[in-house]
């Protein structure tokens, strides 16, 4: 059953996880660089340090701090920022929104086009077509997504002044403003996806081209656009569902920088921020927090993987 | 496209006599590959006729796929096909993939050998039997599903209306060959080609499938073409019979006539290689000697001469296919059991 | 491989000024201005000399981490693949952790752990390539193990880390090599985007991710700033993609990765 199965993926996600918060506490609680010193700026005498850290709990053995921290994450408690005592959750909390909005419309975005060129380029097999899209898609793969953002403000925002190089609007406050300020990000961290996902998209449809079925439905007298829609992209689209999942920890690394270069106040930012300002219970939090999001999203994936494969559908019902 | 005067005005006649015949003359395919052009069907000559089932046999590589192909216009832009085939006088060899495409299916059908790799593994049968009756006739989702349900039932698939959701990988062999043949019926093709359909299956299902399509033909009055390397089954259930070897037909006749008096000992080879069911278990298969020649390389002689137990000095130059006894071909210059 | 000599070499031709070298009587002149062929930046530096010197850098950490990866990992996969058992579980298991994670944001904590110098920026990105290589050696090898000469070194006694370096290694070094060089592009994108964050290479240490950070505040009056370096990285990137796509051509038939 279904069911079976995500049991027995999340238990398998378990050790991961633990592993992750275990690797990140004992690296971020052993940084050279003190918080309390950070608290109090460089003028700080030795004793003020010392009332800081016995504050915040920083002068217990590491091994009773990552068990207070992980019996309180369990529960849904990460913690309070060193610097502004917010609660790490609300921060987080707060800037999920706006990073999963970007990644959301550009992964959306970038697979919609990469299926249509895809698509285009397998029916109408123009030699012509074929080169420029595998140019793009070498171009789009090999650039860092800084890169293609940097050239994006440069052109959208300084030479044509039509949308806003930095800044937030949120869904909630104008709908309008919202697309205005999402465009450009998304687009930045969209088109690495968009390019890999076409590359591997068009050639495997083109090796689906081969397969037996395909005669078949040129038996049949299908036109070959009614084989490519109908036939090849449905077997197609199982690679493409993979590709998508391998790539979650990409995308969710590319939306940090992107977050960064359009100043959007997502978790990405907020990492870069509070590692810059040796705020450990926040990083520690995100980082966990991205963890636990990229095995749901992976599972995620798999669990739709298998729901749209009637040969594993099969197989997981009987097991 | 080669077509002689001489063979324009022979068709033409045909086609008045045998309404919806295939008629195949002189069909040649060559394959472009990077290395040199592979002659893989040299000069083939067929007779369709409706209601009848032609045989082709040969072993694998003998071009017997490669020829129906050609006809179904199924192979790639590597192909370079020549010679005519005429669908109710209607030339196929040239014609523009766009209106050959729309005789596909319609008039001209095939089954193919591996059902499993031939039906699309993500589909529904039953919505892939559907396709081909909405590709012929105008009709919606709905009455194109409960025709192939009807269409399913026709083949002898039990329970048709619950089998018309199952995924193929959910059917038996057997049952997939059935689907494969549903589809193909589709539109009553006025030609099914039958490509080596029950070499995947197992002898009892060989023998259901070859019935099933015996009674097809008989119902729907069309031309069978089955294609097949076993010359026992060819006896069984074929009304004439080409025997092919390096892309040649070799030897043709009426089956009962071929079998009662086979000529070319290339067929007397394959006769000799059919599994016999009193042998005892543990003989070994009787195989033809040798292996079919490189089909990239030009051969001077007969093809067959390698390998043949009858050669002899004038297996140099090229036998002919030519009527040794009416309606009897034979290309061999030795024929088994004739006076030379 | 014309940039990798470019730009070590080149500094030491061509006559231009230091990457250091503050004009603050020339700030981010454009392209083509004599004595400073591609612009400088907001202090007056020359953009082609500091372009140089950062891919020195780049090129660097991207060979250094990868060597240090290859290594680790190579090591960590031929011990995994040949023990088997308890021990390749444990590997495997701690090296999958690592793996399942976001590449950058790992980079992220281990530079800032280590803070950012070009010695802790390789570390980092070598730390996150290990399980990867760990993976190539460890299919290989376990390929290779099942051939016959191996049981039989099994028989004669041979000493197990003597087979693996004898016979495993020979074997799978082409491909883990093939494998290296598609993932300096990798280990450079990802220095780069760690310096364009700030956390990578410190200024006034030229690379190309902090130049084009730097220039990023200047990009109405000065977009040469980050375009001249910008453009320095995607050559660099798209000719190593191109020499990995090729080798792996010529590879082709292999196993995929």
């Amino acid at each position: 059953m279904i069911l079976g199965t995500v049991t027995r993926r999340l238990l398998h996600a378990i050790p991961v996880l633990l592993g992750v918060s275990v690797l990140t506490f004992v690296l971020l609680n052993l940084l050279p660089g003190n918080a309390a010193l950070a608290i109090l700026g460089p003028g700080a005498t030795p004793k003020q340090i010392q009332i800081v850290d016995r504050q915040d709990g920083l002068t217990q053995p590491l091994w009773d701090r990552y068990w207070h921290w992980l019996t309180q994450a369990l529960q849904g408690n990460l913690g309070n920022s060193l610097l502004s005592h917010e609660s790490v959750a609300g921060l987080i909390g707060h800037a999920v929104p706006v990073t999963l909005e970007v990644i959301l419309v550009a992964q959306v975005v970038a697979l919609i086009f990469a299926v249509i060129f895809a698509l285009f380029a397998v029916v109408i097999r123009n030699p012509w077509l074929d080169r420029v899209l595998s140019l793009v898609s070498f171009g789009g793969i090999s650039a860092p997504p800084f890169l293609f953002g940097i050239l994006l403000i440069l052109i959208v925002s300084v030479d044509l002044n039509w949308l806003p190089a930095t800044g937030w609007v949120p869904l909630t406050q104008s709908l309008a403003g919202n697309l205005r300020t999402v465009i450009l990000p998304a687009a930045t961290l969209g088109v690495g996806e968009f390019a890999l996902h076409m590359r591997i998209l068009r050639g495997d449809m083109l090796e689906q081209m081969r397969e037996d079925y395909v005669i078949t439905a040129r038996a049949k007298g299908l036109p070959r656009w009614r084989i490519v829609f109908v036939h090849v992209l449905r077997n197609s689209l199982f690679v493409l569902i993979t590709i998508v999942g391998v790539n979650i920890g990409k995308l969710i690394s590319g939306a940090v920088i992107v977050e960064v270069l359009f100043a959007l106040p997502g978790v990405g930012n907020l990492l870069i921020n509070s590692i810059t300002q040796r705020d450990v219970t926040v990083v520690q939090g995100i980082v966990v927090f991205v963890a636990v999001a990229f095995v749901v999203i992976n599972l995620g994936v798999d669990l739709l993987y298998s729901a749209l494969d009637p040969r594993i559908r099969r197989a997981t019902n009987d097991g | 496209m080669v077509t002689s005067i001489e063979g324009r005005v022979a068709s033409t006649i045909n086609s008045v006599a045998t309404e919806n015949s295939l008629i195949v003359d002189r069909l040649s395919v060559a394959f472009n590959s990077g290395a040199g052009d592979v002659y893989a069907v040299n000069d083939v000559s067929l007779r369709v006729t409706p209601g009848k089932t032609l045989g082709i046999v040969g072993e694998s590589g003998s071009g017997k796929s490669v020829t129906v192909r050609a006809v179904m216009g199924l192979l790639g832009h590597s192909a370079t096909v020549s010679g005519s085939a005429r669908l109710n006088g209607e030339e196929l060899i040239g014609m523009p993939e766009d209106q050959l495409r729309r005789r596909r299916g319609i008039k001209l059908a095939m089954v193919f050998q591996d059902p499993m790799s031939s039906l699309n593994p993500t589909m529904r049968i039953g919505s892939q039997v559907a396709e081909a009756v909405r590709h012929h006739r105008n009709v919606g989702r709905k009455e194109s599903w409960s025709d192939a349900v009807e269409l399913l039932r026709s083949v002898r698939v039990p329970d048709p209306e619950r089998r018309a959701r199952d995924y193929p990988h959910q059917l038996s062999g057997g049952m997939r060959q059935r689907v494969m043949i549903a589809m193909a019926l589709s539109a009553r093709p006025s030609v099914l080609f039958a490509d080596e359909p029950t070499t995947a299956l197992d002898v009892t299902t060989q023998a259901q499938i070859l019935t099933l399509l015996d009674d097809l033909k008989q119902r729907y009055g069309m031309g069978v073409v089955l294609i097949t390397h076993d010359l026992g089954i060819a006896a069984r259930h074929t009304d004439d019979l080409a025997v092919m070897y390096a892309g040649r037909v070799v030897e043709s006749a009426p089956t009962k006539k071929l079998i009662g008096a086979i000529r070319m000992p290339y067929t007397q080879a394959l006769m000799d290689a059919i599994p016999r069911i009193d042998a005892p278990s543990h003989s070994p298969l009787a195989t033809i000697e040798g292996s079919p020649p490189d089909p990239s390389k030009r051969i001077s002689g007969c093809a067959f001469a390698a390998r043949c137990p009858h050669v002899g000095d004038r297996c140099v130059t090229t036998p002919l296919l030519a009527e040794g006894e009416p309606g009897h071909r034979w290309a061999c210059w030795y024929p088994l059991g004739v006076d030379t | 491989m014309l940039l990798v000599g470019g730009c070590f070499i080149g500094p030491q031709i061509v006559h231009i000024p230091g990457p250091n070298v503050v004009n603050l009587a020339l700030p981010h002149v454009g392209l083509g201005t004599p004595g400073h062929l591609l612009g400088t930046d907001e202090l007056g530096r020359d953009l082609l000399s500091r372009s140089l010197y950062g891919g020195q850098t780049s090129f660097e950490v991207g060979l250094a981490s990868v060597a240090i990866g290859l290594v680790i990992g190579g090591l960590l996969g031929m011990i995994s693949g040949f023990m088997g058992g308890w021990i390749d579980s444990v590997i495997m298991r701690v090296l999958d952790i690592l793996l399942a994670f976001p590449s950058l944001i790992l980079a992220l904590t281990v530079a800032t752990y280590l803070g950012p110098s070009e010695r802790n920026v390789i570390f980092a990105i070598a730390f996150f390539t290990v399980p990867s290589f760990a993976r190539v050696a460890r299919s290989g090898t376990i390929q290779f193990k099942e051939r016959e000469f191996l049981l039989a070194g099994e028989l004669s006694g041979a000493g197990r880390a003597h087979q693996i370096f004898r016979h495993v290694l020979p074997n799978i070094w082409g491909r883990l090599m093939t494998y290296g060089l598609l993932t300096i592009g990798v280990a450079m994108i990802v220095e780069a985007s760690l310096s364009f964050l700030g956390l990578g290479i410190r200024p006034p240490r030229a690379s190309w991710g902090a130049m084009i950070a730097e220039g990023k505040g200047y990009l109405t009056i000065a977009p040469q700033i980050s375009l001249v370096p910008g453009t320095f990285l995607f050559v660099a990137i798209t000719s190593l993609n191109m020499l990995g796509d090729g080798i792996r051509a010529r590879y082709s038939g292999g196993e995929a990765w």
